[in-house]
């Protein structure tokens, strides 16, 4: 029994060092440099073709085509893959400069997007 | 009668799916706004009621990802019929394409302010900051696609 409370108590204490804040710091940076990275270098992703009814995996195509919920996707995987490795690596509590990163990818992604439609 | 994909609505189901996703829409503005407010007193260190915040956050969260997947589904319908005809004449399909993008930005912030939220006050700041960015996007998703859909909506012309 006091093998048992004692794995429960460690168990929370880990929990509780686990890095929250920085992973979800690191997973909205990173999923806004990989969104305006796919659409900026062209990377190839999900496309589907309204017309078509089809999916196809492209970095361009021709004629109606909706890439958009494939950045979604690759963008959201990114930032997965990121949020697990700043869990594991990253400092217990993100440091102000971090958060000032973020801010500015959210703002800079914003901003691209606005120069893109809008030349 | 021109045969479409069966992912471009009909123009009344895709009407009654524009409607849905015009109420989802003001649903997920309304408790992400609530959430930006409900943590304000966080930033100074005030008491906040911290079980409100998290059912908003968690319910902004839902409804901003339910809303999202009907802007999906509505997504072809657009496009074809009527992103294609305007493209060369009208603002409109730009200022959409800036909208998608903003939108998309706001999901992970608000996903985070869930995570956040779940952490109680340790993560105070960090999560008034994200409800704020998100609520930005929502704010604007819904300002940019009501003057969108002013210019030409999904019906025929």
């Amino acid at each position: 029994m006091n093998v048992l409370v004692s794995e429960i108590v460690s168990a929370r204490a880990l929990r509780a060092r686990t890095p929250v804040e920085t992973a979800a710091l690191v997973s909205v940076a990173a999923f806004a440099w990989a969104y305006v990275a796919i659409d900026w270098l062209a990377l190839p992703r999900l496309f589907f073709l309204p017309l078509e009814d089809r999916i196809v995996w492209a970095s361009q195509t021709p004629g109606p085509a909706i890439g958009y919920p494939g950045a979604c996707l690759t963008a959201g995987l990114v930032a997965g893959i990121a949020a697990a490795i700043a869990s594991r690596l990253g400092p217990e509590r993100p440091g102000r400069r971090l958060g000032l990163a973020t801010a500015c990818s959210i703002l800079v992604a914003m901003a691209y997007f606005v120069w893109r439609s809008w030349p | 009668m021109e045969e479409l994909a069966l992912t471009v609505l009909a123009e009344w189901p895709a009407r009654f799916a524009l409607v849905a996703h015009a109420l989802l829409g003001a649903a997920t503005i309304a408790v992400s706004t609530h959430l930006v407010v409900w943590t304000f007193p966080l930033l100074f260190g005030r008491p906040a009621r911290t079980r409100a915040i998290g059912w908003f956050a968690a319910t902004g969260a839902l409804l901003y990802a339910a809303q999202f997947a009907l802007g999906i589904l509505l997504y072809p319908t657009y496009k074809v019929r009527v992103a294609a005809e305007l493209a060369e004449t009208s603002w409109a399909p730009r200022l959409f394409e800036v909208k998608e993008h903003w939108v998309a930005l706001g999901l992970p912030l608000l996903l985070a302010a869930w995570v956040l939220a779940r952490r109680g006050r340790d993560a105070s700041r960090l999560l008034f900051a994200c409800a704020f960015g998100a609520a930005i996007c929502a704010w604007s998703g819904g300002i940019i696609g009501l003057m969108v859909t002013s210019a030409r909506s999904i019906a025929s012309p």
